[in-house]
């Protein structure tokens, strides 16, 4: 016979195994990092590299530490941590594991912005011009939301219809421009953290930090809605079309602040909180925050791996992500335990 | 706690489904009966602001529900939903958990983990605690939901058809349940099927047809073969058995 306080301390042990496992992920990440920056196709010793973050030398070696790989290893950690958290929230309001924030049209409403500032206005508008395109999606499904009710089948197909309708711009817009633009534009869908730079680290960075705070705060209504349905979710407290406009917007605004630094950088959003999802539960409070650093583990070992792999050859990290996230999907949907999820 | 129904109507897209509901419901146990889509399911549905009826008020304690937020209905009225669905797997205790939301902003006290696994026990389902949910059998689930509004600490409880999925010696225990929750002072509201179980747990019985109240009052006014037949179109026989009173089917 249990007692109450034996079932109490049975999920609070389980609840410090989560947190436990959150920590290793930190851990790992830090590891990963101080490892990442030893690491490029200039080679310079193991030691020497930790000098330089030391004394900050004006050498080429210190030039090559402090502003090429340093930010490069932070835009990497950035990015892939804000992906993986807007992907985990928006698979959660949307109530589907293959949701993720560019199932909603921003990726293709970005690369279109993109495309326009490459080709009429010059490659200091891209990113300006990225992130204002991107917006027009989630302004649309909002919109839709509004008069068809903001059911997950509503906002998914609104996006989708996004997607095509914003690729389909794009794709007419590269092919009547020359070929260097075409590249240039195409380098950019890939996705690519090579133009990393001290200057972009302070805003995607503060971007993160306040949308994942928003986002945290609404964990426990987002478990709620989950476990529980639109309707009995309302019957204990919950709106869950207010709780699903306001994560999709917060979600699709982190995506649209990094994307437009680093262009379209796919499956790290959708195979991040997978791979959390499947070690400590669906339980947001604390997968929320395990997605997240995870995200940026992914995505800091994959540009690693495409700094390095072809050395001196830097690959755009778009293209090991999807490299890698294809087979990993497939070998998730082979062993999943459940319909879904 | 009163709720007191006036002329409540309710349209699915134009169809009516409750056509002018007014009942009073005291401190009781009430038992709601009548065919499939006689209208139970969207009755509760309207008395906890899930649905928006069209016409009509549904006043708590003499305040229209309407004035009161989805969370202060929360802390007074728990719904359990019939079907038991979700493909999203959750322990049963994070299921339980969720019940305390309405009193809940973000972190949760050893309280509010407290009260969840007393109402597992009161249950018997501590030992699934830390089960996944959908691995549960129908009639567990069933159970857990019912521990989540519990655990809501709400002093009305919405039922819909609770004993659906259970056994017999599990529905006999959950109307046990919850007659013994009204000695308490909890007002269980619950639609339910089967005459018998009704007749033999509740105060009162509300029968529907077609989106109205066909009858009210207590079970040996309502369940009569005048009604039943005029309601479902069947014939039975009402016996007596030890004091209950007992439905039977007449062959055709
Ligand atoms: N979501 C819905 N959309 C349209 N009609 C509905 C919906 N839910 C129920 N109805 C209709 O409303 C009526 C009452 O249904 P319901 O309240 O579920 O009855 P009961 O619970 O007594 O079986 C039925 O005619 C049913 O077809
Ligand atoms: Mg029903």
């Amino acid at each position: 016979m249990l007692r109450v306080s034996d079932v109490v301390e049975e999920y609070e042990k389980y609840s410090l195994g989560k947190v436990l496992v959150i920590l290793t992920i930190l851990l790992l990440l830090i590891l990963a990092a101080g490892i990442a920056v030893t690491l490029g196709s200039y080679s310079i010793p193991f030691f020497k590299v930790y000098s330089i973050l030391i004394e900050h030398p004006n050498s080429v070696e210190g030039r090559i530490v402090w502003f090429l790989r340093v930010p490069r290893i932070l835009m990497a950690i950035i990015a892939g941590s804000a992906l993986a958290c807007a992907g985990a929230m928006t698979q959660g309001i949307l109530r589907n594991p293959l949701a993720t924030p560019y199932t909603l049209g921003i990726s293709s409403a970005a690369g279109l912005g993109a495309a326009i500032a490459i080709l009429y206005l010059g490659s200091y508008a891209v990113i300006p011009s990225a992130f204002a395109i991107s917006l027009i999606p989630v302004f649309v499904i909002l919109a839709i939301a509004k008069m068809r009710g903001a059911t997950p089948e509503t906002m998914i197909l609104a996006g989708i219809a996004m997607l095509y309708i914003f690729s389909a711009v794009t794709t007419l817009l590269m092919f009547f421009a020359n070929p260097e633009d075409v590249k240039e534009i195409y380098f950019w869908i890939v996705g690519d953290l090579g133009k990393a730079s001290w200057k972009a680290i302070l805003p995607t960075f503060a971007s993160l930090a306040v949308c994942f705070l928003l986002l945290f705060w609404k964990t426990w209504d987002v478990n709620v809605i989950m476990i529980a349905g639109d309707e009995t979710a309302k019957s204990l407290g919950v709106n869950p079309e207010r709780l699903r406009i306001f994560v999709m917007f917060i979600s699709s605004f982190l995506t649209a602040s990094i994307v437009s630094f680093t262009g379209t950088i796919g499956f790290v959003c959708l195979v991040a909180p997978h791979i959390c999802r499947m070690i400590i539960g669906g339980d947001y409070r604390y997968l929320l925050p395990a997605s997240t650093l995870f995200g940026g583990l992914l995505l800091l070992t994959c540009d690693t791996i495409a700094r390095t792999v072809m050395a001196p050859i830097v690959l755009p990290v778009g293209v090991i992500t999807n490299c890698l996230g294809g087979p990993m999907f497939l070998y998730l949907l082979l062993r999943r335990r459940r319909e879904y999820w | 706690m009163r709720i007191r129904i006036r002329e409540l109507e309710f349209e699915y897209d134009g169809i009516p489904a409750l056509k002018g509901i007014s009942i009073d419901i005291n401190e009781e146990f009430l038992a709601i009966v009548g065919p499939n889509g006689s209208g139970k399911t969207t009755l509760l549905k309207c008395m906890c602001k899930i649905l928006k009826p069209k016409r009509g008020v549904v006043m708590l304690n003499g305040r229209d529900i309407n004035d009161l937020s989805q969370m202060e209905i929360a802390k007074r009225i728990g719904y359990v939903p019939q079907n038991v669905s979700g493909t999203f797997p959750a322990k049963v205790f994070e299921v339980v958990l969720t019940g305390r939301r309405p009193y809940i902003g973000w972190k949760f006290s050893r309280k509010d983990l407290e009260k969840v696994s007393e109402v597992l026990r009161v249950l018997g389902l501590e030992e699934f605690a830390m089960r996944d949910f959908d691995t549960l059998s129908g009639g567990q689930q069933q159970k857990v939901l019912i521990a989540r509004a519990l655990a809501q600490e709400a002093k009305i409880l919405l039922l819909d058809e609770p004993t659906a999925n259970l056994d017999l010696k599990h529905q006999l225990e959950v109307m046990e349940l919850l007659k013994s929750l009204t000695r308490k002072g909890v007002t269980v509201i619950t639609a339910i099927h089967d005459l018998n179980l009704a007749s033999m747990f509740a105060d009162r019985i509300v029968m529907m047809k077609d989106g109205k109240i066909f009858a009210i009052g207590t079970p040996k006014n309502v369940v009569t073969s005048d009604n039943v037949r005029a309601v479902y179109g069947v014939e039975v026989r009402v016996l007596e058995v030890d004091s209950y009173r007992v439905i039977v089917p007449v062959k055709g």
